[in-house]
């Protein structure tokens, strides 16, 4: 870069007519590749995120329909479990969630059962967890 | 490289010579092309993740808008009830707006246009003649949908006066493919939601 500048300075003070050598223009080439490697990077980046931010939310809508699931039961059935495979975005066997859920009786009040449902996911090496307490009064 | 020994050796005149300038437009046709087709690639993968996530946010308005209007009218005035439960449509009458006249909805898919439709009509005379209130299409580009019933204990119910829960399972389109760029609902998103259904015929 700044071989180019000095001799458009020298060009422009000597009335030297030299242009730019093969070397410069690799140079300039090599500097624009990195600097738009470098925006891709931040864009590749965003659609992670967007990406990872889906999967969160298909989790969570998994983990309030097995709650809505749970109301409709006998009160006394609501129990401790988990599901039998993993499952798809429409809670069908076949996809990438487990699904497990956890019930503390008497809370928050006696007579009622608190239930969380865990919801993990693996993608690209990572575990990811989603969890969703509600309450189920009888 | 005798373009090269040229310019650096100071006394020439000339800027490029051909060979350094067809080297030169080579290297940067080919870095050029790398760039865009790596640039390209990424916009494609971020206008599809971006039109799924716009799916996914549709198909989370629709299960919600439908949970909560089948929990309003359930909890109006009027005892509730189901009166049609099939795979692909629901009707439900109770009281929309707890101002004791009966009103009655219907969730229907119509898939000669992919939508989900729903009807809303209104009773003066506890359901004996019914007046239409309104025609909405509420989810387009709808590949599937499925209403799933369920009785107590997540039961298969006999019939309509057992249900008290329905799963709604969506599938959007991933074949209606619109240009790329416009606000087109193109890529496959899946979404379910659940309800609980308050039936005054269940016993």
């Amino acid at each position: 870069m700044m071989s180019m500048l000095k001799k458009a300075l020298r060009a422009l003070q000597s009335g030297s007519r030299r242009g730019f050598s093969l070397i410069d223009v690799m140079i300039g080439l090599v500097l624009l590749a990195l600097a738009l490697m470098f925006g891709l990077q931040v864009s590749i980046a965003s659609s992670r995120v967007t990406q990872s931010n889906m999967f969160v939310s298909s989790a969570a809508n998994l983990a309030e329909v097995k709650i809505e699931e749970l109301r409709n039961i006998d009160f006394d059935l609501v129990v401790d479990g988990a599901d039998g495979a993993q499952i798809n975005e429409l809670g069908e066997v076949g996809g990438i969630y487990s699904r497990s859920w956890t019930v503390t009786e008497d809370m928050p009040e006696d007579g009622m059962k608190q239930v969380t449902v865990f919801v993990s996911w693996q993608r690209m090496g990572q575990t990811s967890t989603f969890d969703l307490t509600g309450v189920i009064a009888p | 490289m005798i373009g090269f020994k040229h310019s650096v050796s100071g006394n020439s005149r000339a800027g490029f010579s051909l060979v350094e300038l067809m080297i030169s437009l080579a290297i940067a046709a080919v870095v050029g092309v790398t760039i865009a087709t790596v640039m390209q690639s990424q916009i494609m993968l971020s206008t599809t993740q971006n039109r799924n996530m716009l799916n996914q946010g549709d198909l989370r308005d629709c299960i919600n808008f439908m949970t909560e209007e089948i929990v309003t009218m359930g909890s109006g005035v009027v005892e509730p009830y189901v009166e049609i439960a099939e795979p692909g449509e629901l009707m439900y009458i109770g009281d929309l707006n707890n101002d004791e006249v009966w009103e009655r909805i219907h969730y229907y898919y119509d898939a000669s246009t992919q939508e989900l439709r729903r009807d809303l009509d209104q009773s003066i005379d506890d359901g004996a003649t019914w007046t239409v209130i309104g025609t909405d299409v509420i989810m387009e580009n709808l590949d599937t949908i499925q209403f799933v019933y369920f009785a107590d204990n997540n039961q298969v119910p006999l019939d309509e006066d057992e249900i008290t829960a329905v799963e709604i399972k969506m599938t959007m389109d991933v074949e209606n493919e619109q240009t790329a760029f416009t606000n087109g609902r193109v890529g496959g998103q899946a979404m379910v939601g659940r309800m609980t259904i308050r039936n005054r015929r269940m016993n």
